[in-house]
């Protein structure tokens, strides 16, 4: 039986959650901000379309993912003035309200398939298999119909052979407006399906990051259908097996199963921009504190221990009247430990062996990493009665914190070090954030 | 491997030591498979044999699967707790004071509120009443409504309106003669939908909850 999969996302999440909430919103541009209302992380059509109608050449910073050429992932400073002449909606980024968008969006999506992947906030692979008999296209505007109405989300529903075609129908099917947001490649013949692929810059392709995709061009390979009939056997010899599987992928040979279990993480990072530079020790150390509770907590979540603390440091790399610096320092451990005490006297050690006097601080993050499994540990004959390793004692304290945690709200119970709430200079801004719609009784939608 | 190798080759010639093929076959024993040895603590020790000797079957709840829900950086996700049950127990007898209640035996199903007031978890949302357009449908400034957007608006529904933008309360009534949003209360006017209104139902209203 030929695998078919389907991968369903929502146009502009962020935005879209932003707008199912406000329906005066539909007659605007929106754009929500990054933490610290730092750069531009979603924008509705409408405010894509005014980008594109108005470029300004964006030059070099932002994130990472940001192009010279589009406003997505630019500083907010630099595309204020344009969108603020449209009467552009600009919002903080709303965790709360998305985090549930996008959990009741997966419950939806869950119930069209026998399996899911949840990919990321947003995007799920759904697996098709042995549902050929059914008009697929019809069963993908179905699900955007029912997602559209359920939660005022549009989504956009591509469906291939394998994942890494299923992904680039979803391209496509958002890339033309003919499509209405749902393209079914297996219903297609496989010429109509190459020519859709010269479409495709290579660089768009599933898991072409930007460094490969240069070098793909450089050989010749510029688009998906050149990616599909290059030399297999070359690539892998110059790339790697990744590579392999890809071109395999592009000719309908499914190499990549749905990973339905998220697989434990590898680390845990908690990093934040201060609301303002920081040049007091001890603010810094209470807003590292926080973070390492944050981390810790999260280990402890997913029943995981760590074995090495990082802290990391850095002054804002944009400012050019002021010296940059970064630093970062990791302690590992003898035995692996998720008890957050243990984990800050580590990471306020760290902090200090970094602290450089004098400077004002822009970032600093707590990074715990080789996790495994919180399992029955091996006791020591040297160390036979542990005060925070496999102590039960300590164990059962953290379990209660994280329950009060839990049910009485985050930050109910917290260690002196991370400071008192009202005095968290640190904080990150979010001026422009919209009410918690879904999850809080006093931010409710009000109605006439 | 070179030294794997030698060891073999060592291994096989010298005296002693541990013959290829030898001692009990991996699998063979009681369990029909490979077995591991493990610490238990020994106040345990007889229950994990108890246990093995019954079969050693993983009961069905362990091998549930729950959906990985999307891990992001920098995000708590709250989500409404539809898995409460508030049980109030149903009986089927009075229960007669200063007799040794019957009822225990004859209690016969739970209420859960929440699958009762709330059908589709997924697509319902809650929102607040302002103002008292709709006091004679039972709705009154203050109140909660659970409203599920899945729900297709029918003529005679109570809906979440948006109307030019402004989302409002009203009950919906789609005749020949045009379609109206109808209030509940003499002292307000019904809102004609007009060809060149902007109108978007937004959910229909499926339970009130308000606390006395």
């Amino acid at each position: 039986m030929m695998p078919v999969y389907a991968l369903v996302d929502a146009n502009s999440f962020y935005a879209s959650c932003e707008m199912a909430f406000n329906p005066k919103l539909a007659q605007r541009p929106v754009v929500v901000l990054s933490n610290n209302d730092g750069c531009i992380v979603a924008a509705n059509k409408m405010a894509k379309e005014l980008a594109k109608r108005f470029p300004i050449n964006y030059g070099s910073g932002g994130y990472h993912a940001a192009k010279p050429t589009s406003m997505m992932f630019q500083p907010y400073f630099k595309v204020e003035k344009m969108l603020k002449r449209f009467n552009t909606a600009v919002f903080s980024s709303n965790y709360e309200l998305y985090g549930d968008m996008s959990a009741r969006m997966h419950r939806m999506l869950g119930e069209f398939s026998s399996a899911q992947e949840v990919y990321s906030i947003d995007e799920s692979f759904l697996d098709l298999s042995g549902m050929s008999q059914w008009n697929l296209t019809e069963y993908a505007k179905k699900i955007k119909q029912t997602l559209h109405q359920g939660l005022g989300l549009p989504v956009a529903v591509g469906i291939g052979p394998s994942k890494t075609l299923a992904k680039l129908a979803n391209h496509l099917a958002k890339k033309h407006d003919a499509y209405q947001g749902v393209l079914d490649l297996t219903a297609l013949s496989e010429p109509v399906v190459d020519a859709l692929l010269r479409q495709v810059a290579v660089g768009d392709v599933w898991g072409v990051g930007k460094k490969r995709a240069q070098q793909l061009t450089d050989m010749g390979i510029q688009t998906a259908l050149d990616l599909k009939y290059a030399n297999v056997k070359m690539l892998r010899r110059r790339f790697s097996v990744v590579m392999e599987r890809l071109v395999l992928e592009l000719n309908n040979q499914a190499c990549l199963r749905l990973e339905e279990v998220a697989p434990a993480k590898q680390q845990i990072l908690s990093s934040r921009s201060f609301g303002q530079p920081i040049r007091d020790f001890d603010l810094v150390a209470q807003a590292v504190a926080s973070y390492t509770a944050r981390a810790a907590q999260k280990l402890r979540a997913e029943g995981s221990v760590c074995q090495y603390i990082s802290v990391f440091l850095r002054t804002n790399p944009f400012k050019s009247n002021a010296p940059f610096y970064q630093n970062q320092h990791t302690y590992g451990l003898v035995y692996p430990t998720d008890h957050t005490g243990l984990v800050l006297t580590m990471a306020k050690r760290a902090l200090k062996r970094i602290w450089q006097p004098g400077l004002a601080y822009h970032k600093a993050g707590v990074c715990l990493s080789d996790i495994s499994p919180k399992g029955a540990m091996q006791l020591d004959v040297f160390a036979p009665d542990p005060k925070y390793s496999a102590n039960p004692k300590s164990d059962a304290l953290m379990t209660v914190m994280d329950q009060i945690n839990q049910r009485m709200g985050r930050g109910s119970v917290q260690l002196a070090a991370e400071g008192l709430a009202d005095k968290q200079a640190w904080q990150m801004r979010r001026a422009l954030c919209s009410p918690r719609y879904t999850t809080r009784l006093n931010e409710v939608l009000t109605v006439w | 491997m070179c030294m794997e190798d030698e060891k073999l080759k060592t291994s096989a010639l010298a005296h002693g030591g541990k013959r290829k093929g030898a001692g009990r076959k991996s699998g063979s024993g009681k369990f029909g498979e490979p077995t591991k040895v493990i610490r238990v603590p020994e106040s345990k020790v007889e229950r994990v044999k108890a246990w093995l000797e019954e079969g050693g079957d993983v009961s069905a709840d362990d091998n549930v699967h729950y959906m990985a829900l999307p891990q992001f950086k920098n995000a708590q996700v709250f989500r409404p707790d539809f898995t409460s049950h508030y049980d109030i127990g149903l009986y089927s007898h009075k229960v007669v004071a200063g007799f040794p209640s019957p009822a225990d035996d004859n209690l016969e199903q739970t209420i859960d509120l929440n699958t009762h007031f709330i059908k589709k978890p997924n697509t319902t949302f809650l929102v607040k009443v302002q103002g008292d357009s709709m006091k004679q449908a039972g709705i009154y400034p203050g109140d909660l409504l659970a409203v599920d957007r899945s729900e297709t608006p029918k003529d005679g529904k109570i809906v979440i309106a948006s109307i030019d933008g402004e989302l409002t309360v009203k009950r919906l009534s789609i005749k020949s003669t045009g379609t109206w949003l109808m209030p509940e209360n003499d002292q307000y006017d019904p809102i004609p939908v007009r060809e060149s209104s902007d109108l978007v139902i937004w959910g229909v209203v499926v339970s009130v909850l308000r606390s006395v």
